[in-house]
């Protein structure tokens, strides 16, 4: 690198956006294979049941219908589906206790059986003829009744619900001694909601065996080579056997609950036909994974000079019926609430709690989102405690060089700029001053932090492989396995590439729609694309551009060194000829190597890995400014401001997208999104997008996000992650503008007209009551 | 079910199918037409994906029989590249803009996006942003954020302006 970059920091069109736009991209839910049966599945309406027995003969008698399976047909080892034990690091905190069809509904919708007819109504009738004898049991929906002595129980291994207790691996210090020393101690409980993946695509799977019984699966997952891994360990197939195809997906988001595969591929293996299932809205979110719900309780310690001392908290973790992503969410949220300021003694603890509602997962932002929405707001309290201001206070703690991040040293000490940047654009000093009343208006001004990770490493295996060929017409085509689920990972590796090699970004190509022909890749995750496969594949491009850079030497007789290769053209670097007209492009370059073997160097192609041995934090700020009407309690957040190191910005255009979608997801969990599921019954009321609802272009408000660039030493030019961090903050920023707007503090998500309402109305009558102490 | 022969025009050809009376747009223009560029979402009328023009007025073909379009023309993602002043890669104005100002990412929500800032700026060809937010509000979208959408609509529209100001002084 060192010279000027060409095709690498420029806006140009995502991978595949004109296919898009032409409606020509292909999702798995638009494939179609001749003689495909529909799949249907018959969902618990009790949250809590045994199952006595199942009589399928009804259906099964109904022409039309080719298979009804429950349990009894499905693989019965616990198992589950986001925990991979390659050995790398301590999994003991992880729980198998899913299985693809259970004996026991364990929340209201639980997959009961599945049937496969010649089309939907038939599949329809067909599941209304299965004869299901539950034995209801009471259900469990709160952490807290969950907990009590003669709670009915989830599973029967966990008593008391409480499926594992755990502490952070980083704890250290003296947290106690810290907060007997501290000048100040702020502490109170927080409790977030659980919010829902929703992203457009209906979850579906098609599933295929070949006359010889090899399997196709066509699904929208975000690591293909582990579910063809998990699928090959359910039906008891070689690896080789098993290909999932997702070239595209309408969105990932986060783990979409696997087991629609295996119920999919169990029914074409009944049948010996192809069978294609399509969730509905409901099922999507029923059976797919949401965002964990935490109850925070936080306490933070600081010396007279606004140091802090001590970060201490005990987190409850409402998994729902099964554990599936919950020790990661929480170890993620640990390192997040305790590692974004400098603190020597820290403690967090978690308890996690089974329950009869729908089971979390791992979703954008893991447990950050909660954790911010607890440890910005104590912040804030604290800061007010000692009389400084939020912004300053911050600037005292957070982290630079020599610090920790997650897990490795950071890379760069940029968050205090970033802070500094952030309350600039907002006009922090002026709105902080100005007059909050406006009318039934009250204005505010709130801030929050955040800081992220570039993939799962060293916890979870980022292990990338490529190939990367020179093709015949003098392009390059990547070979990994990558879906495209509008991240635009594709693209930028493409950029990537183009600046490497010195070729046009519209001669990179991308093989990557199947597990088939791919080499071993961990898939996507934690923010973890960008860097990781960036890596990777700018370690294959650097590769391959030496391996060209020798034939092209040798076809011109020119020593390499005094070679260039920039737009598909060999230049000279030195002699008349310099950098006027080029000596060779590398299309004839590749033409003659490919097909006339020339100069020995047929071989122009090759195979990279990249094992991360990193993890730079990406660092970032969110300022909000808000207007809550006392008299409805409608919140309008007026600005957001968003700014975010990235480190080097291979696309900005890429980069501000995947922010401001974030955003407009941490939106949506700050003020509303909720799956509205009863505690009296389990029942899920939010059920498509006029109940759970999502923010829509009349939601948005002005948002300017800023990218702040300073190159990480370890990341492909200088990048670093960005996917999960939009999503982070808008809550914490809101509440603290709230605080700053009315002077009381909502501890508890979303921030709904009602909340905001019973929380003016407690502030006024505490206010009422204490002038009646003060009276008497 | 009665099975009915419906004749309508889709994209400029003239089609007919056999539908049922049960049979929505929707399914019609994936499951027999083949025309997989509308997405279906929320299968209710609630996200806006599955947007299409038939007579030039945006409807939701989820929410609609097939039967209501009888004799009526049906313009999908398809067929939209080529019917105004194409762009450098023979895309549609409004698809040039989305694919220039970075508004796609997964694209699920996007043909059914395009097709009704399309058909926004048939009857506002200058809208303001405001206007376009409102003209979005029925067509959710989890990737963006709405802030390059909106971007891209107004782009569209400077555009398509620029271009009938070209024919009319030429």
């Amino acid at each position: 690198m060192g010279n000027e970059l060409r095709v690498v920091g420029r806006r140009l069109p995502a991978y595949g956006a004109a296919e898009k736009a032409t409606g020509a991209t292909k999702y798995s839910l638009d494939v179609c294979r001749a003689g495909m049966l529909v799949g249907k599945l018959l969902h618990s309406p009790h949250a809590h049941a045994r199952i006595r027995s199942i009589d399928k003969s009804r259906a099964l008698a109904l022409p039309g219908v080719m298979a009804v399976i429950t349990h009894a047909e499905t693989w019965q080892t616990p198992l589950n589906p986001s925990v991979q034990d390659w050995g790398l690091h301590d999994i003991s905190d992880e729980i198998n206790d899913t299985y693809v069809i259970s004996e026991k509904a364990r929340f209201w919708g639980d997959i009961v059986a599945a049937v496969a007819a010649i089309d939907d109504a038939t599949a329809e009738a067909a599941l209304r003829l299965i004869e299901v004898d539950y034995e209801v049991l009471p259900g469990v929906f709160d952490v807290f009744e969950a907990t009590k002595p003669g709670a009915p129980l989830v599973h029967d291994f966990a008593p008391n619900n409480v499926s594992r207790t755990f502490a952070f691996a980083g704890n250290r210090g003296d947290v106690e001694g810290a907060l007997g020393e501290a000048a100040v101690i702020v502490e109170d409980t927080f409790k977030t909601s659980r919010q829902y993946i929703m992203a457009l695509e209906p979850l579906n799977c098609l599933a295929e065996f070949s006359p010889t019984g090899a399997l196709t699966v066509w699904m929208q997952y975000q690591r293909p080579l582990v579910l063809r891994k998990k699928l090959a360990q359910v039906f008891d197939l070689p690896e080789s056997m098993v290909n999932v195809v997702c070239e595209n997906a309408g969105g990932f988001f986060g783990e979409a609950n696997w087991s629609i595969a295996p119920i999919c591929v169990t029914l074409a293996k009944e049948t010996g036909r192809p069978v294609k299932m399509t969730y509905s809205r409901l099922e999507t979110n029923m059976n797919c994974a949401s965002r964990e719900t935490y109850v925070i309780t936080g306490t933070l310690g600081v010396d007279a000079d606004g140091m802090l001392t001590a970060v201490k908290e005990d987190v409850i973790v409402d998994s729902g019926a099964y554990f599936n992503r919950s020790a990661a969410c929480t170890n993620v949220h640990f390192a997040d609430f305790t590692g974004l300021y400098r603190c020597a003694n820290v403690q967090a603890r978690a308890k996690a709690i089974y329950s009869n509602v729908p089971m979390a997962s791992g979703f954008r932002g893991y447990g950050g989102p909660p954790a911010y929405f607890a440890l910005e707001q104590l912040v804030d309290m604290a800061a007010e405690k000692l009389g400084m201001d939020p912004v300053e206070f911050r600037l005292k703690n957070v982290k630079g060089l020599g610090d920790f991040g997650h897990a490795y040293p950071l890379e760069t000490g940029t968050h205090a700029q970033v802070i500094r940047m952030g309350a600039e654009k907002i006009g922090w000093t002026e709105k902080r001053t100005r007059q909050k009343v406006d009318g039934n208006l009250r204005r505010g001004v709130g801030v929050a932090a955040y800081f992220d990770v570039s993939g799962g490493q060293p916890f979870e295996r980022f292990d990338r492989n490529l190939e990367m060929h020179l093709n015949e017409d003098g392009s390059v085509t990547a070979v990994f396995n990558h879906p495209d689920g509008g991240m635009n990972l594709l693209g930028t590796c493409g950029q990537m590439t183009a600046e490497v090699i010195g070729i046009d970004y519209e001669d990179v190509h991308f093989v990557h729609g199947e597990t088939d022909g791919k080499l071993w890749d961990g898939g996507m995750a934690g923010n973890g694309g960008l860097y990781t496969v960036g890596n990777a594949v700018v370690n294959a491009a650097r590769s391959l551009k030496a391996k060209i850079m020798v034939a092209a030497s040798a076809r011109l007789g020119i020593p390499e060194d005094d070679l260039e290769l920039r737009d598909g053209h060999f230049y000279a670097k030195a002699g008349a000829a310099a950098d006027s007209e080029p000596v060779l492009s590398l299309r004839a370059l590749a033409d003659d190597a490919i097909y006339k073997a020339t100069d020995g160097s047929r071989n122009l192609a090759v195979i990279e890995a990249y094992h991360p041995t990193a993890n730079p934090n990406p660092f970032g700020v969110v300022f909000t400014d808000v207007a809550v009407d006392v008299g409805t309690g409608v919140i309008k957040i007026e600005k957001l401001v968003m700014v975010h190191d990235i480190g080097r910005a291979i696309n900005p255009a890429t980069v501000e997208g995947q922010l401001q979608g974030g955003l407009s997801m941490g939106l949506g969990y700050a003020l509303f999104e909720d799956p509205a599921i009863s505690q009296v019954d389990g029942v899920m009321r939010g059920d498509n997008y006029n109940s759970y609802r999502l923010a829509s272009t009349l939601d948005m408000p002005d948002v300017e996000v800023v990218l702040y660039e300073d190159p990480t030493p370890s990341g492909p030019f200088g990048g670093k992650g960005v996917g999960m961090c939009g999503v982070h903050c808008v809550a914490a920023a809101v509440a603290n503008a709230l605080y700053d707007a009315l002077g009381v503090r909502l501890k508890e998500l979303p921030l709904t007209p009602e909340r905001v309402l019973a929380a003016i109305d407690a502030h006024v009558i505490a206010q009422v009551r204490g002038e009646h102490k003060q009276m008497a | 079910m009665n099975k009915q022969v419906l004749t309508f025009n889709v994209n400029g050809v003239p089609c007919d199918a056999i539908v049922t009376p049960n049979m929505t747009l929707a399914d019609l223009l994936r499951d027999e037409l083949g025309l997989t560029g509308t997405k279906e979402s929320c299968q209710v009328g609630e996200c806006g994906a599955c947007t299409v023009l038939v007579d030039r007025k945006p409807i939701l073909s989820c929410a609609t029989l097939a039967i209501a379009v009888r004799d009526k023309e049906i313009l999908t993602i398809e067929g939209l590249a080529g019917t105004v002043g194409a762009g450098p890669t023979g895309l549609h104005p409004v698809q040039q803009a989305f694919v220039d100002n970075g508004a796609i990412q997964c694209g699920f929500c996007s043909p059914g996006m395009i097709l009704m800032a399309t058909a926004l700026l048939d009857e506002n060809p200058t809208p303001t942003r405001e206007e376009v937010q409102e003209g979005l509000g029925g067509n959710l979208c989890r990737c963006t954020g709405y802030v390059k959408v909106v971007d891209a609509v107004l782009a569209a529209a400077d555009a398509m302006g620029k271009e009938a100001g070209r024919w009319a002084t030429s």
